[in-house]
């Protein structure tokens, strides 16, 4: 058995219709587009990625890390050897830093 | 010497740190905390159907929380060198940081144009 349609249904009917079909697909009934303040709430939190800009420190170990759990070891970081070895020499030449305040 | 901000971090190991970079990272941690609270401050205060006073009261409650949980005060830094300005965001670098290690190679898929 077909309905035919005689002619559109009311816009009541029609609105009536759209409520329902927000309703069973968990949409937002909101025909006077009524600034509620929805969208806030609707938004996915922002702050778990912006925490991870600057890196997560457990990703990944760090050579002091290394030293810190192997001190049998006695690991050197070479670049730190350099810096310390350029700071020697600099002192050397009466260049290092000036000496604190003594009060 | 004493912890110079007002909750305990921790402090990033995987990029370049220095005073400025702290002060952020410790924005970021603030501002993922403070989220939700401040999202439903928003809500109440963008919320017409909601009583005038109700919503002014949201809107100074939002106001009256600290400057360090806003998102606003946050800004994205260089991870190399610890820059403010001028950071390609796709990199996370400055255009020197990002500069001196395209031209080394070390960033992949970045070659020098040339046709």
């Amino acid at each position: 058995m077909s309905v035919v349609l005689k002619k559109l249904p009311t816009k009541e009917r029609l609105l009536q219709a759209k409520k329902l079909s927000a309703e069973i697909f968990g949409e937002i009934w909101n025909p006077q587009s009524v600034r509620n303040g929805a969208k806030i709430l609707r938004a996915p939190l922002k702050g778990p990625e912006v925490v991870k800009y600057y890196g997560t420190n457990d990703s990944m170990p760090t050579f002091k890390d290394f030293k810190e759990w192997f001190p049998e070891l006695k690991l050197v970081d070479p670049r730190e050897e350099i810096r310390m070895n350029m700071v020697i020499s600099r002192k050397k030449r009466n260049k290092g830093a000036p000496k604190k305040k003594s009060s | 010497m004493p912890f110079r901000f007002p909750v305990k971090f921790e402090i990033p190991k995987h990029c370049y740190v220095n005073a400025r970079v702290l002060k952020d990272q410790f924005k970021r941690i603030q501002y993922a905390e403070h989220e939700v609270t401040r999202n439903a401050l928003k809500h109440i205060a963008r919320n017409t159907e909601l009583a005038g006073s109700v919503r002014l009261e949201a809107q100074l409650q939002l106001a009256a929380m600290p400057k360090y949980t806003s998102p606003t005060q946050i800004r994205d830094r260089c991870v190399a060198s610890g820059n403010g300005k001028w950071v390609i965001k796709d990199f996370k670098l400055n255009r020197t940081a990002f500069r001196e290690r395209a031209r080394a190679g070390i960033i992949p898929g970045v070659t020098k144009a040339s046709w």
